[in-house]
């Protein structure tokens, strides 16, 4: 009797350990599967959305002086001195041990952790009348839509020539390969214009961004023939500035030995973001919706390059 | 014991519990703001390689020189730009500690590359490198060699190999060596030496005289043995010389002429083709009992045999459908098939060491193209043209081709021809050309040096 008892208890310690296990690893392992950003069917209705509100945000400040009253005053940029980055301080860097010898794996040296910017406090901007949902979720960018050309749009007057304008900067634009210089004064262009915030993020601004993370990510050469796909959270600071260190999502892949194609894969892309950043296209007085940013790579368009 | 014995409903309770905490788990991802990269650049990688630091003038000389031979490594490979060092702010010595990253952000680099070497007390080499990046400010890789001082060039080959690793995600390939045929003497007329030579060009050496016409060198698996075809006495026959000694012996006594040989990936076999009464076939011989194998059997002309990375299978070119062709087949001989159907005659097929592609050498309308293709014949695509380009050889890994490329010359009689080896980048970037003294044809890349030979101990 006593033997059953004590089995009884034995065995329900086992269920117990085997259940806390099955928790705690589903919250180590971070479900990388669970992750259905990819998988979600887009909601039918956005590209409606999206292109409605991509006219908006997209008029040029010199086209939309002529078409329309001035903007409302508005802050374009959220004051400066919110959030003044302490100066990184290094505190008397500690002697890094001699490297392993030979064929042994490197430990990394330790370094201080980069120090956080204290308490970066929230600008309150003008509060956001719509809930984040709905300005968040339409999320699903198709691949490499090429930037839509800025377009006058006239909402009062229409006249032929307007009309004229508007199709010769349109077929000239599809003509031309975006290169830089352009991409910096369309990207200037955004910055320069006020957001509706009751509409979501212009498709624009996003890939504004995307484009700017790409002329910076140099894919390393294990990468372009593979189909890994690496997911990064970043911080962004009221003035598009990094905020902390670009958090690597995919844990498991990343402490899997020998898997030396994904740490440098994803490595490169957290050189990417940093190259990147600051973000300034992004309109200050909707920080709200991308503080958090949750960036995939993944070259599977540059495969067989 | 207790914990083996499954009862029915634990496992639903825990299949609960798991899924429980697969929500507790996603639940609190909150709706950020998504964006997805596909693309990216291929431009090269600006480092920062600092000349290694010395506390004495020797020392100072050589951190200097490993430097350089890591800086040349990088940049022939394409997919880095050294920086040059004329733009570095920060000196080895003030880099003792910890760099200062902020001044490496200043000239645009994204990593950095910072070394020691010494001299221990008994004479030996000690070098460490490591590689920083400069965004994090953290340490990517470091490792330190002890060695003899004349061995200062390999070891810079290995760090070049481990900084190539840690940011591509591949295997190095600069500790490794190119065989090749080196030609001299007027066109027509010319003499040729079995010739062998660090990667980056340096330590080149003749392993035969120039009296004979010899062809195709390839290394054995650990590079101790090279295989290749001779004419001696007018005779073509397959070779086998020990590199270290300089011994050879002709391979099996074969009643028709030997070529194309290729060791086995372990070493084992060397297999090639026999021409016998209008007949070439593909024959293996076990290096160790000389017993020999017949693989095909048909009036075409099989030849150019080279094994897959696992040694499983074989690829080979084929006349059998009428022109020149890539067939692939099982290591037995059995199961023969083609994979190139495109026009034009395919030849001297080499199997990647990663195992998912075959170079080639594809002749189209008198136009000479280096190409790759998966082994289940999909995905071609040509890397080089030119009046004549041929025989693909991989590096250790499976990155870059070198191949040599035959430019005419003016002169009536070809007068000016030059034969060179040439490589290229498998995504079809960086062609250049690979310096050799001499003419060079038909270049064979060795695997991978072991670090154990010659490197020396570990601290």
């Amino acid at each position: 009797m006593k033997g059953e008892e004590a089995r009884e208890v034995r065995r329900g310690l086992a269920y117990s350990l085997i259940a806390h296990g099955a928790i705690l690893a589903a919250i180590l392992i971070n479900l990388p599967w669970y992750d259905t950003s990819e998988n979600l069917p887009p909601p039918p209705a956005i590209d409606v959305q999206l292109a409605k509100v991509g006219l908006k945000t997209n008029v040029p400040p010199e086209l939309r002086a002529k078409a329309s009253p001035p903007p409302p005053a508005r802050q374009t940029h959220v004051a400066k001195p919110v959030a003044p980055k302490p100066p990184p301080k290094v505190a008397a860097p500690p002697v890094p041990p001699p490297p392993k010898p030979q064929v042994a794996v490197a430990k990394p040296v330790p370094v201080p952790p980069p120090p956080k910017p204290e308490a970066t406090p929230k600008p309150t901007p003008k509060p956001v009348a719509k809930p984040k949902m709905a300005a968040v979720k339409p999320v699903p960018v198709p691949q490499r839509v090429p930037v839509p050309p800025p377009e006058a749009k006239s909402k009062n007057a229409f006249d032929a020539n307007k009309l004229a304008q508007m199709l010769n900067l349109e077929i000239k634009h599809q003509s031309t390969a975006p290169d830089a210089a352009k991409t910096k004064k369309r990207i200037a262009a955004y910055s320069q214009t006020p957001s509706n915030t009751s509409e979501p993020l212009s498709l624009s601004l996003i890939d504004a961004v995307r484009e700017q993370i790409e002329r910076n990510w140099l894919i390393p050469v294990s990468a372009r023939d593979s189909t890994m796909v690496i997911h990064i959270r970043i911080d962004l600071n009221p003035d598009g500035t990094l905020q902390g260190t670009p958090e690597i999502l995919d844990t498991l892949a990343m402490n899997m030995p020998g898997n030396a194609a994904f740490r440098a894969t994803a490595q490169s892309a957290v050189r990417a973001i940093y190259e990147s950043q600051p973000f300034k296209m992004l309109p200050a007085d909707r920080y709200q919706e991308w503080q958090t940013i949750d960036i995939s790579f993944s070259p599977k368009d540059m495969v067989n390059q | 014991m207790t914990f083996r014995r499954p009862t029915p409903w634990p496992l639903g309770v825990f299949l609960a519990l798991l899924a429980f905490a697969l929500f507790a788990a996603a639940a609190p991802a909150e709706a950020a703001l998504q964006i997805n990269i596909n693309r990216g650049s291929l431009n090269p990688m600006p480092i920062a390689i600092s000349n290694f630091d010395a506390t004495t003038p020797a020392m100072t000389e050589t951190g200097a020189n490993i430097a350089s031979v890591v800086r040349n490594d990088l940049g022939s490979s394409g997919l880095f730009r050294p920086i040059a060092p004329a733009a570095f702010v920060q000196t080895p010595a003030a880099m003792r500690v910890t760099p200062n990253f902020g001044d490496w952000r200043a000239i645009n680099a994204q990593a950095l590359v910072t070394g020691l070497a010494e001299m221990t007390p008994d004479g030996r080499l000690h070098v460490e490198f490591r590689l920083w990046d400069i965004y994090s400010n953290q340490q990517l890789v470091g490792f330190q060699y002890f060695t003899t001082p004349e061995n200062w060039r390999r070891i810079a080959h290995l760090v070049s190999d481990a900084i190539y690793k840690a940011l591509t995600g591949e295997e190095g390939y600069f500790d490794s060596r190119i065989a090749y045929v080196a030609e001299t003497g007027p066109y027509g007329r010319r003499a040729t030496r079995i010739a062998i030579m660090d990667e980056d060009g340096a330590n080149n050496r003749y392993l035969t005289g120039d009296r004979h016409l010899v062809l195709t060198p390839r290394f054995s698996p650990n590079q101790q043995e090279i295989t290749y075809l001779a004419y001696i006495n007018n005779r073509p026959r397959v070779y086998l010389m020990n590199v270290a000694t300089g011994q050879r012996e002709v391979l099996g006594d074969f009643p028709g002429m030997t070529f194309a040989p290729r060791f086995s990936p372990n070493g084992n076999r060397v297999i090639m083709s026999m021409s016998l009464q209008g007949e070439t076939n593909i024959y293996t011989m076990d290096l160790r009992t000389r017993a020999i194998t017949r693989l095909t059997d048909d009036a075409a002309i099989d030849t150019s045999p080279c094994y897959s990375p696992h040694g499983n299978h074989i690829v080979f070119t084929s006349d059998r459908g009428g022109s020149p062709q890539i067939y692939i087949m099982n290591a037995d001989g059995s199961n023969p098939h083609r994979i190139t159907f495109s026009e034009g005659d395919y030849e001297t097929p080499a199997w990647s060491p990663k195992g998912n592609w075959i170079a080639f050498t594809k002749i189209y309308h008198g136009t000479f193209y280096i190409g790759v293709i998966h082994p289940d014949g999909s995905g071609e695509r040509l890397l080089s043209e030119s009046f004549l380009d041929e025989g693909p050889t991989w590096a250790p890994n499976g990155q870059v081709i070198m191949f040599w490329r035959e430019t005419p010359g003016s002169g009536p009689q070809g007068q000016g021809t030059h034969v060179r080896l040439w490589s290229v980048n498998l995504s079809g970037y960086n062609l250049r050309q690979v310096v050799t003294p001499t003419d060079a044809e038909d270049p064979d890349w060795s695997s991978l040096g072991s670090v154990n030979t010659s490197a020396g101990s570990g601290g």
